[in-house]
C-alpha cells in the first residue's frame, strides 16, 4: 500500500469527561460530603472508581435564582444532585414560551448550499486528518464541548414568583436529587426544575448514575424511592380521570397506588435472539400482566415501554392495540361492574411487550374515588355491553383500521416503538434510490440507512432508525455519545464522541445503526496506532437534524412512497396506509 | 395521554386522488389558454412559431429543472413528489404545445425532422416511464421478497451455488443421477439465463411453473431423500423466479432513464440551433 | 416457502451506496473487498488486515468480526498473509448514464458541426420545401433571403426590429411587381390610406372577441415605415401543396379600423358596387327596354346576352361591339349626323388691314368665317401656342377697325400662318401635317396616329381652290418669307383690281367652265331637294341623291366622263390636281365635280347671282355621303364621317382629348351629342381634372394587369340566378337620373357634358349586400375576405425580364 492513511489513538471512555471544568478538587469536596461521604467506594470496579464516575461522567453546575435547570418534555439523560441551594419542581406543565424552547440548530442556507460541492468521493471520510489529531483529538473534541456549554443560553422565568404561586410545585432542599427518572426510564423529562436562589447543582449523567446505583444499594433503594414518589405523583395528575380529584382523594389513590414492573429492562437483548422472530409461541415469552377472564383488580396505567392488549380468538389471541407510555386499561370493566351483582371480568389479555412500568390503582379507591366523580354520560359510555359477540370499541377500530395482520406485524416486530420509523408504500416505490442518495448527500456521501426491511401487505418498514420512544441503543453507551436532542427528541450519535465500541447498534433491536469504517480524504481506513485496525463509528439516521427542511428522504421521493410515521399516531398510520 | 412532541416534519400524506384531479383540471385549462394564445398571435399576424417555440423551448427547460433538483436534496425545495406532478403534467402540456408549435402536421426540414424525432422519443421515453412506474411496483410486491438490484448478482450466484450443492449432494447421498440429469438438462439454464430486456412487463414468467411441474412428476424416479431434495429445489425454482423478475423489472426501471435524459440534452442542443435559424431568417416576431 | 435471501442483520448489510461510482468487482460474488476501488475505479485490493508492527515483528490484526487473527500471521514484509484477489472494478449504472449522455452531447455537437461545415448545409438547415410557385430547381437561399450577417447580434437585432423581413421582402420584388407602393397595406399610398382611415373612424365596428385580442397584441399596425413584410402574410417552406396566399378572415382584419365577423355580419353595405363609375357609353337601360325595345319588338334584343357576353376571364361582362348591339338601330344616326368644319380661310378685315398700311396679299374677300380649332392645331404651334390667337381673342377678325396695331399685327400674321400652311401643304404634302402634328400634339405619338389624323386630307382638292382664293399665294409666300411683302392693295377702290397681271390669261377660260356650268346648272335646279327624312337609309338617300342627277342629266354624264379636269389640264394649268389627290369612289368623283364647279364660282360670280353657288354647294354638301367636301360658303374643307368609328374622327376625338390648348375646342366641336358624327352622343368623355381627357370608345373591358380591390366572377354565378335572370342582382331603377349625368351641364355650351365618371347614379338599384349575403356564410359558399377582395391592388404586371435574369435559359445541349 503506497499510500500511507491517518494513525489516531483509538477513543476510549472517559477520554471525554462529561464536564471539563470538574477538577479533582472538586471530586475531593464532594466525597466529603453526604451522601457520597457514606458511600463505600471499594465496592467500585477498579475500571470505574467513584471519583472516576465523579470525574468523568459528573459536573458542578451553578445556577442563579429563576434559572431553568431542566424543562418538562426534554430528554435529559442525567440527574441532577442539590450540592447547595434549593430548587423548585414545577409539577404543572407550562407553556412552551415561559420555558423559551429553541430550535435545535440548523445549517444555515449557504452551508446547506456547500453540500453540493463539499461532497467528499469516499464512504465514511472524517477529516481528522485536517485536524491533525494524533492522541490530541480528545482536547481538540474538548474545546468543541466546551464552546458548546459555553455558547449555551440559559434562560429564566421572568416572574418566580407569579409562576411559583399559580402553579403546584414542590421545593427540593440541598443533599435532594431529581431528574434520575428521565436518567434511568430514557423517559422525558416529566416536570420543570428551576433554581430558587443562587444553587450549586451537581449533575450526573445516566452512564455515572448507573454505576454509581450498580454499586452502592442505598442508593440503589434511594433512587427507586425517589422514582416511586416524584414519577408516581406527576403520572397520576397526568392521568385525566385524576387530574381533578380534591386532595384529600388524590392522597387516597397516591397512596395505594402499586408501582409494577415487567419485562427485562434491557429487552434487547432478547429480541435479538432468532426465536424471537418467530411470531409462534412469542405471546408466551411475552410476561403475562393479567389474562382475559381475570377479576379486574384495578386500572393499569403504562408508565413507559409496551404493552400488548388481545384477546382470545379461535384458538389463537389476536392483538387488538398496543398500549404506550400514559394509556390506561380496566376502567370499563370497573366501570361495568360497579354496583353490580354481576362482576365483568377482564376483557382482554395484557402483556408486556419487551419490558414495561405499570400503575396499578386498586379497583377499591376506584369505586370509592374516582367512579363518583365520572358524570353518566362518562359512565355510560365507559359501559361494556355484555355479550359474545365481540364489541366494536376502540380496541376493534385500531385492528380494523390497520388490519390485524398490519398490527400483528408491527406489534410483533416493535415498530410501534418508532417515533419517526421509515416507511415504504412498495407499491409506489420504484426502487429508483432517490431516497439513499438524498441521504448520503445530505450526510457527506454517507447514506444513513438501507432501503430494505421487513415487509407486510406492501408496506416495507426500511433499514432506518425509528427514533423510538423506548431507544433502547442508548442503554450502555459509554460516553454518551448517542442522545437524545432536547425538544425534539430524536436519537443522534455525537460521532466525536463515539468510540465505536458496537454497544448501540448490538442493542438497537432492529439493526439500524451500522457500524462503519472511518476514511481519510484519499478513501483508505483510518487505522488505530496501535491495533492497526480501522476506527470505527456507530452511525445511523439522524432525521436530518441539521438539514433545513426535515428529512430529505421524505422530500425526496418522488413518488411518494416513503414517509416517516409516528407510530404512536395509529390514525395517521391508518390514513397513510389505507391511502 | 402520550407526550406531546412530535419528531422532525414527517410530511402530511397529500390527498392523491384531489391531485391529480387539480392537476388535470390544470393541464386542460392550461391547455386550453397555450391554444388560444397560440391563436391569437396568428391572428395578430405575428410569427406565431416563434413565440410558441420558445414557450416550448422554455418548457422544456424547465422540465429538465426536475433533475437539478434531485442533485440539491439538501435544499427546503418543494417535495420531490410534487416535483414529479409537476413534471409529469408539463410533460403533457409540453407536447401540446409541441403540436401546436408544428400546426399539427409533420416537420419537413432535415433539422426540423431530427429535433422532432428526438422530442418525440424524449416525450415517449416520458410516458413509457410513467406507465411502468405505475405499473412495476406492484408486481414487484406481488413478486416476493423486495431485493435491492445491486445485491440480485450476488444472490443469483450464492443461489447457484447453494442449487449446485444440493444437487451434489443428492448424488452423493442417492447414487441416483436423476436430479442432477433434470438439472443440467433444466434447471441450470434457468437459473443462469437473464430474463429479457422487456421481460418483466410479460407478467410471470411460466418457465418456473414448468420446472415445478417437472420436478413433481419426476417424483415417481425418487425416493425419500431424493423427494425433500426435490421440494428444496422446488423453493429454489421459486426464489429465482422472484430474483428474475426483480431484476427484469428493477432493470427496466432505471433503464428508460438511459433513453429520457440523456437524449434531453441533444434535444435542448438542436432546439437552441433550430430556434437561432429561425430568429435570423423568420426576421421578425 | 421460499428462501429469503435478504438478511436484515447490520453485520451482513454494509451500506448499499449508489452513489458510488465504482463497484468492487468482488460485489457480485457477495464480498466485495473493504476498502473498495479508488475514484477512479482502480482496485485497491489490500490483505484482509493491516499488519503491526510490534517490536520487530508483524502481527496479524485481523478483527474479531473477520475470524480473528490468522493462525500464518502476516508475511516477513509487513503484508497481509491473506491478500485479497484483484478484481477489475465496475462503474455503476449511473455513472454509466452520466457517461452516456456526455456522449450523445458530443455527438449532436459533432453532427451540427458536420451539417454546418459541410456543403449539404443549405439542404439539411431548410425548414421545408418551398411550394410549387417557388419551387424551381435553381433556387438558392439567396434568392429570397439577404445574405447572412456574420454575427449573431446583428443577426437578432435584424430579427427584432423586423430589418430582415423587409429586407428579405425587397428580394420578392425581383418577381412581383406591386406597383409603387409594394410594402403598403393594399398598395395604397399613405394619403389615400389616410383618407380611408378618417372614412372608417365614422363607421361602427363589432369586432369579434378573438379578433379584439388579435389587433391588441398585433404589431403590424403600429409598424413606424408603414410597410408589411411580405412574410407576415405569406409563409414559405411549408411544402408544395401549402397554399402561401391563404388568409384568414380575422387576419386580414386585423390592420382594420372597421371590424366586423363575417360577411352577414358587420360587413358594411356595398355603397355603389359594382356601379363604381359612368358607363363609358351612354346607354339607358330603362328607356330602351322600357321604351325604344318595346317600340320596335322585331329588332330588339330579347334577353341580356344579346348585347352582354361574360369575358373569357369569367371576370367581367363584356358588352357587345356596335355592329352587334347598337347598328341595328343606330348605324344610320352617324352618317346621317352633321359634317365637321376641317379647314377654313378664315375672313380677315383686309380692308382694315391694309389702312393700317398692312399688307396681306391676295384674300378672298367673300371668306366670312372663323377658324376651326383644327386648324389652330395645325398652323403651327406659333398661333395656337402663341400669342397670337391669345390677342385676337374676342375680336371679330371681320372688323378690324379701331384694331390695336398689337391686334393687326396678330391678324396679319394669322393671315400669313394660313397663307404658309397652304404654302407648305402644297409643297411637301401630308409629312408637312405630321411634323405641324408633332410640334402641336404631345410626344409620344405614333405613326399610325399621326397618320390618321392626317390621312386623307385632300391636297388636290386644297391646291385647285386655293388657286382660286389666291392665285400668287407661292410668289406672295416666297416673298414674304424673303421678308419682301406685297404691295399694299389700292383701298380706296372697292372692286379689287388684280394686282398682278397673271390673272389675265385666266380671264379668257371662264366662257367654257361658265357653259359646263350653265349646263349643269338646270338638272341642279329640278333634282327634287333633299328630303331629311329619318325612314330612309342614307345609302338611299346618297343614290336617291345621285340618281335622278344621272338620269335627268344624261349630258352630265359626257361631261363627266370628259373630265373638265382634263380641260383644266388642257388649258395648261401650272399646278394640276395630281391624279392621286382623285380618289376614285364615286363620292369623291361627284366631289371633284363638285370641287370643279366650285372652282369657278368666285372668279365669275363676283358680282354676279348668290343663289347659284348656294344651290351649288347646298346640293353638293347633302349627297355627299361621307368624306371630304367644300362646304357651301366655297372657304371651308369639310368632312362627314362615314360610319361608325370612322377612324378620322376617332384619331381627332382622341387627339383633343389629350392637347390642352386647343384640345377642348377640338372636342367642343366633336364630342357634343349633335356633333358630327354625333359620337358624342354615346361615348363619353372622362374629363379628370389637370389629367388628359379620355374618350371612352369601348364599354368597360377586363383589362389583365388590373388588380381591383374586389373581384367578381359572372360566370361562376350564372348558374344560381333565380328565374329574374341577370334581374336577380342587376334590378332596374326607373326613378334613376341616370341619363342626367350624361347631360351637359349648361345647357348654352352643349359640349360641357360631366367630365366625372364617379358623380353618377347607375339605373340599376344599387345592390344589397344579402343578395351576396344569401349564399355567402361560412357554411354555404364561404365568406373569406380573399374570395371577393384582392390584396395587392392597383395596375402592375409581371416584369418578366427579372425573371429571365434569375433563372437564365440554359443553352440546350
Amino acid at each position: 500500500m503506497a499510500e500511507e492513511s491517518v494513525r489516531i489513538s483509538k477513543p476510549r471512555r472517559w477520554d471525554v469527561p462529561f464536564g471539563k471544568e470538574m477538577t479533582e478538587a472538586d471530586v475531593e469536596l464532594l466525597m466529603n460530603q453526604p451522601p457520597f461521604n457514606r458511600i463505600d467506594e471499594s465496592k467500585f470496579p477498579s475500571s470505574a472508581p467513584l471519583r472516576g464516575v465523579l470525574l468523568n461522567d459528573a459536573q458542578l453546575r451553578r445556577f442563579e435564582n429563576g434559572d431553568i435547570v431542566v424543562r418538562e418534555g426534554d430528554y435529559g439523560s442525567s440527574a441532577f444532585f442539590i450540592v447547595t441551594g434549593a430548587v423548585q419542581v414545577i409539577l404543572d406543565s407550562l407553556p412552551a414560551r415561559v420555558l423559551g424552547r429553541r430550535e435545535s440548530q440548523k445549517k444555515s442556507f449557504f452551508q446547506a448550499v456547500a453540500q453540493l460541492w463539499g461532497q467528499p468521493r469516499y464512504p465514511e471520510v472524517r477529516n481528522y486528518a485536517q485536524r491533525k489529531i494524533t492522541g490530541t483529538a480528545t482536547a481538540e473534541v474538548k474545546v468543541r464541548r466546551s464552546e458548546r456549554e459555553t455558547s449555551e443560553v440559559r434562560i429564566f422565568l421572568q416572574d418566580v414568583p407569579r409562576i411559583l404561586s399559580e402553579n403546584h410545585t414542590a421545593r427540593l432542599e440541598a443533599g435532594e436529587m431529581f431528574g434520575e427518572i428521565a436518567a434511568l426510564g430514557r423517559t422525558p423529562r416529566t416536570a420543570t426544575v428551576i433554581a430558587d436562589g443562587r444553587t450549586q447543582l451537581l449533575e450526573i449523567r445516566w452512564q455515572g448514575l448507573r454505576e454509581i446505583r450498580r454499586h452502592a444499594p442505598e442508593w440503589k433503594a434511594r433512587l427507586d424511592q425517589l422514582y416511586r414518589e416524584r414519577s408516581l405523583e406527576n403520572h397520576l395528575r397526568a392521568t385525566p380521570f385524576l387530574n381533578n380529584l380534591p386532595p384529600e382523594a388524590f392522597k387516597q389513590v397516591f397512596d395505594t397506588t402499586r408501582f409494577e414492573t415487567y419485562g427485562d429492562f434491557e429487552w434487547q437483548a432478547s429480541y435479538h435472539t432468532g426465536d424471537d422472530h418467530a411470531p409462534e409461541g412469542r405471546l408466551a415469552k411475552e410476561p403475562l400482566i393479567f389474562r382475559e377472564g381475570d377479576y379486574p383488580d384495578g386500572i393499569f396505567l403504562i408508565r413507559s415501554g409496551f404493552a400488548r392488549v388481545s384477546r382470545k380468538y379461535n384458538h389463537g389471541e389476536r392483538t387488538l392495540r398496543y398500549l404506550g407510555n400514559g394509556q390506561f386499561i380496566g376502567l370499563e370493566e370497573i366501570a361495568s361492574s360497579w354496583k353490580r351483582v354481576k362482576i365483568v371480568p377482564l376483557q382482554n389479555t395484557l402483556r408486556a411487550i419487551g419490558y414495561v412500568d405499570l400503575l396499578v390503582i386498586p379497583t377499591g379507591v376506584v369505586q370509592q374515588h374516582i367512579l363518583p366523580r365520572l358524570r353518566a354520560e362518562e359512565l355510560q359510555r365507559l359501559e361494556i355491553q355484555p355479550s359474545d359477540e365481540p364489541t366494536v370499541d376502540l380496541e376493534e377500530e385500531i385492528s380494523t383500521k390497520l388490519g390485524p395482520d398490519m398490527l400483528e406485524f408491527l406489534v410483533d416486530n416493535r415498530t410501534i416503538n418508532g417515533t419517526a420509523s421509515m416507511l415504504i408504500d412498495l407499491d409506489r416505490c420504484t426502487r429508483c434510490d432517490d431516497c439513499v442518495r438524498a441521504c448520503a448527500s445530505t450526510h457527506n456521501s454517507n447514506p444513513r440507512f438501507i432501503r430494505h426491511g421487513r415487509e407486510m401487505n406492501g408496506i416495507m418498514v426500511a433499514n432506518a432508525c425509528m427514533h423510538c420512544v423506548d431507544p433502547v441503543c442508548m442503554i450502555g453507551c459509554p460516553t454518551g455519545a448517542i442522545h437524545r436532542e432536547s425538544f425534539q427528541g430524536q436519537v443522534v450519535i455525537n460521532d466525536d464522541t463515539c468510540i465505536g465500541c458496537a454497544t448501540c447498534a448490538n442493542s438497537c433491536p432492529y439493526d439500524n445503526i451500522q457500524m462503519v469504517e472511518t476514511r481519510d480524504r484519499s478513501g483508505l481506513f483510518i487505522l488505530d496506532e496501535v491495533s492497526r485496525t480501522p476506527i470505527m463509528k456507530a452511525t445511523k439516521c439522524d432525521l436530518c437534524i441539521d438539514q433545513l427542511g426535515g428529512p430529505a428522504c421524505v422530500r425526496a421521493c418522488p413518488h411518494d412512497a416513503l414517509i416517516r410515521m409516528d407510530m404512536r399516531d395509529v390514525d395517521k398510520l391508518a390514513t397513510w396506509i389505507n391511502r | 395521554m402520550w407526550t406531546n412532541w412530535q419528531p422532525g416534519s414527517t410530511a402530511e400524506v397529500s390527498p392523491l386522488l384531489r391531485r391529480r384531479v387539480s392537476f388535470t383540471a390544470g393541464l386542460i385549462v392550461a391547455s386550453g389558454i397555450a391554444w388560444i394564445l397560440n391563436l391569437i398571435l396568428q391572428i395578430s399576424l405575428r410569427a406565431s412559431a416563434i413565440y410558441s417555440g420558445f414557450f416550448l423551448l422554455a418548457l422544456v427547460l424547465g422540465l429538465t429543472l426536475f433533475n437539478s433538483r434531485k442533485k440539491l436534496p439538501f435544499l427546503p425545495l418543494v417535495r420531490a413528489s410534487t416535483w414529479l406532478q409537476i413534471h409529469i403534467y408539463a410533460g403533457y402540456f409540453c407536447s401540446f404545445v409541441f403540436l401546436l408549435h408544428i400546426h399539427f402536421s409533420s416537420p419537413r426540414g432535415a433539422l426540423e425532422t431530427a429535433l422532432a424525432a428526438v422530442f418525440c422519443v424524449v416525450i415517449f421515453s416520458g410516458f413509457f416511464g410513467i406507465f411502468i412506474s405505475r405499473f412495476l411496483p406492484s408486481r414487484l410486491t406481488q413478486s416476493g421478497e423486495p431485493l435491492l438490484y445491486e445485491r440480485i448478482p450476488s444472490y443469483r450466484r450464492e443461489i447457484q451455488e447453494k442449487v449446485e450443492a444440493l444437487i451434489r449432494k443428492a448424488e452423493i447421498e442417492t447414487q441416483s443421477s436423476t436430479l442432477a440429469d433434470f438439472y443440467l438438462g433444466e434447471l441450470r439454464p434457468f437459473f443462469q439465463s437473464l430474463p429479457s430486456a422487456f421481460g418483466a412487463l410479460g407478467g410471470i414468467d411460466r418457465r418456473s411453473f414448468r420446472l415445478v411441474r417437472k420436478l413433481t412428476a419426476l417424483n415417481r424416479y425418487l425416493d425419500d431423500a431424493e423427494k425433500a431434495i426435490a421440494a428444496e429445489l422446488r423453493d429454489w425454482i421459486e426464489t429465482a423466479q422472484n430474483v428474475h423478475f426483480q431484476y427484469a423489472a428493477q432493470r427496466l426501471l432505471k433503464l428508460w432513464l438511459f433513453l429520457h435524459i440523456p437524449l434531453t440534452y441533444s434535444l435542448i442542443l438542436l432546439a437552441f440551433v433550430h430556434a437561432t435559424l429561425a430568429i435570423i431568417y423568420a426576421g421578425r416576431l | 416457502m421460499r428462501r429469503l435471501l435478504d438478511q436484515l442483520g447490520f453485520r451482513e448489510n454494509p451500506y448499499a451506496r449508489p452513489n458510488q461510482d465504482w463497484i468492487c468487482g468482488h460485489a457480485d460474488e457477495g464480498h466485495p473487498c473493504p476498502l473498495g476501488p479508488d475514484e477512479h475505479g482502480r482496485c485497491r485490493h489490500t490483505g484482509e488486515c493491516f499488519p503491526a508492527k510490534s517490536g520487530d515483528r508483524w502481527v496479524c490484526t485481523r478483527s474479531e468480526a473477520q475470524g480473528g487473527k490468522c493462525t500464518e500471521g502476516p508475511l516477513p514484509n509487513g503484508d497481509c498473509a491473506h491478500p485479497l484477489p484483484p478484481c477489475q472494478p465496475k462503474p455503476s449504472l449511473r455513472r454509466n448514464r452520466g457517461h452516456l449522455t456526455w456522449l450523445l452531447v458530443a455527438l449532436t455537437l459533432g453532427i451540427l458541426l458536420l451539417v454546418f461545415a459541410g456543403n449539404g448545409r443549405r439542404k439539411l438547415t431548410s425548414p421545408g420545401e418551398l411550394s410549387v410557385h417557388h419551387a424551381t430547381s435553381g433556387t438558392e437561399c439567396e434568392d429570397c433571403h439577404t445574405p447572412e450577417k456574420s454575427d449573431f447580434h446583428s443577426l437578432a437585432h435584424l430579427a427584432i426590429f423586423q430589418k430582415r423581413a423587409m429586407e428579405d421582402s425587397q428580394l420578392c420584388l425581383k418577381c412581383h411587381s406591386l406597383g409603387p407602393q409594394p410594402f403598403f397595406p393594399h398598395g395604397a399610398s399613405t394619403p389615400a390610406l389616410a383618407a380611408f382611415t378618417t372614412r372608417a373612424k365614422t363607421e361602427k365596428s363589432e369586432p369579434p372577441l378573438l379578433l379584439r385580442a388579435g389587433t391588441a397584441v398585433a404589431n403590424v399596425s403600429r409598424l413606424k415605415s408603414g410597410e408589411l413584410a411580405c412574410s407576415t402574410c405569406h409563409q414559405e417552406h411549408h411544402g408544395k401543396d401549402f397554399n402561401i396566399a391563404h388568409f384568414s378572415e380575422t387576419q386580414c382584419q386585423v390592420c382594420h379600423r372597421v371590424q366586423f365577423s363575417s360577411l352577414v355580419k358587420g360587413h358594411p353595405e356595398f355603397a355603389s358596387y359594382p356601379y363604381q363609375r359612368r358607363t363609358r357609353i351612354y346607354f339607358d337601360h330603362a328607356t330602351h327596354i322600357q321604351g325604344y325595345f318595346s317600340a320596335a319588338k322585331e329588332k330588339a334584343p330579347t334577353s341580356c346576352q344579346a348585347c352582354h357576353i361574360p369575358a373569357a376571364s369569367g371576370g367581367k361582362m363584356l358588352v357587345n361591339s356596335f355592329e352587334q348591339s347598337c347598328a341595328v338601330c343606330h348605324a344610320d344616326n352617324i352618317s346621317k349626323s352633321s359634317s365637321v368644319a376641317f379647314f377654313r380661310v378664315p375672313g380677315i378685315d383686309v380692308i382694315s388691314l391694309a389702312r393700317a398700311g398692312i399688307s396681306v396679299g391676295q384674300w378672298p374677300k367673300d371668306a366670312d368665317d372663323k377658324l376651326t380649332p383644327f386648324m389652330e392645331l395645325l398652323l403651327g404651334t406659333d398661333i395656337s401656342g402663341g400669342k397670337v390667337l391669345a390677342t385676337l381673342k374676342g375680336k371679330d377678325l371681320l372688323d378690324l377697325s379701331g384694331a390695336s396695331p398689337e391686334q393687326l399685327a396678330a391678324a396679319s400674321r394669322l393671315a400669313w400662318a394660313v397663307k404658309e400652311f397652304l404654302y407648305d401643304f402644297e409643297v411637301e404634302g401630308q409629312p408637312f401635317l405630321i411634323k405641324r402634328l408633332q410640334e402641336g400634339l404631345p410626344p409620344g405619338q405614333t405613326s399610325v396616329q399621326l397618320t390618321a389624323l392626317t390621312g386623307g386630307i385632300p391636297r388636290a382638292g386644297l391646291i385647285s381652290w386655293r388657286k382660286e382664293w389666291m392665285p400668287d399665294l407661292r410668289r406672295e409666300v416666297s416673298d414674304y418669307r424673303r421678308g419682301v411683302l406685297p404691295p399694299l392693295p389700292a383701298v380706296a377702290r372697292a372692286a379689287p383690281k388684280p394686282p398682278i397681271p397673271a390673272p389675265t390669261e385666266k380671264t379668257k377660260q371662264p366662257p367654257s367652265n361658265a357653259d359646263i356650268l350653265g349646263t349643269e346648272e338646270p338638272s341642279k335646279e329640278q333634282s327634287p331637294p333633299p328630303k331629311p327624312s329619318a325612314a330612309l337609309p342614307p345609302g338611299d338617300d346618297i343614290l336617291g341623291g345621285a340618281e335622278p342627277s344621272k338620269e335627268q342629266a344624261p349630258a352630265a354624264k359626257p361631261g363627266a366622263t370628259a373630265s373638265p379636269g382634263d380641260d383644266i389640264l388642257g388649258g395648261g394649268e401650272p399646278v394640276a390636281p395630281p391624279p392621286a389627290a382623285v380618289a376614285p369612289p364615286p363620292g369623291k368623283f361627284g366631289k371633284q365635280r363638285a370641287l370643279a364647279s366650285a372652282a369657278v364660282v368666285p372668279k365669275l360670280g363676283v358680282g354676279s347671282s348668290q343663289p347659284k353657288p348656294e344651290s351649288e354647294s347646298a346640293g353638293d354638301e347633302t349627297w355627299m355621303a361621307a368624306g371630304w367636301f367644300r362646304a357651301k360658303d366655297g372657304f371651308t374643307l369639310s368632312y362627314r364621317p362615314s360610319g361608325h368609328a370612322d377612324p378620322f374622327l376617332t384619331a381627332w376625338f382622341n387627339a383633343g382629348g389629350i392637347v390642352s390648348s386647343v384640345g377642348s375646342g377640338i372636342l367642343q366641336t366633336l364630342a357634343t351629342p349633335t356633333g358630327p358624327g354625333s359620337c358624342g352622343k354615346c361615348h363619353t368623355v372622362d374629363a379628370i381634372p389637370n389629367a388628359a381627357q379620355k374618350v371612352n370608345w369601348t364599354a368597360a373591358r377586363s383589362e389583365p394587369n388590373a388588380h381591383p380591390f374586389t373581384k367578381f366572377s359572372h360566370t361562376a354565378h350564372l348558374s344560381v340566378m333565380t328565374e329574374k335572370g341577370c334581374q336577380t342582382c342587376h334590378v332596374l331603377n326607373p326613378a334613376s337620373k341616370y341619363s342626367t349625368y350624361f347631360q351637359p351641364s349648361d345647357s348654352t355650351n352643349p359640349s360641357s357634358a360631366n367630365g366625372d365618371p364617379s358623380h353618377f347614379e347607375s339605373n340599376f338599384a344599387p345592390l344589397p349586400k344579402m343578395e351576396c349575403g344569401r349564399c355567402h356564410t361560412a357554411r354555404i359558399a364561404g365568406d373569406n375576405c380573399l374570395l371577393c377582395h384582392n390584396y395587392h391592388t392597383g395596375t402592375f404586371a409581371t416584369d418578366m425580364s427579372q425573371v429571365a435574369r434569375i433563372h437564365p435559359l440554359e443553352p440546350q445541349k
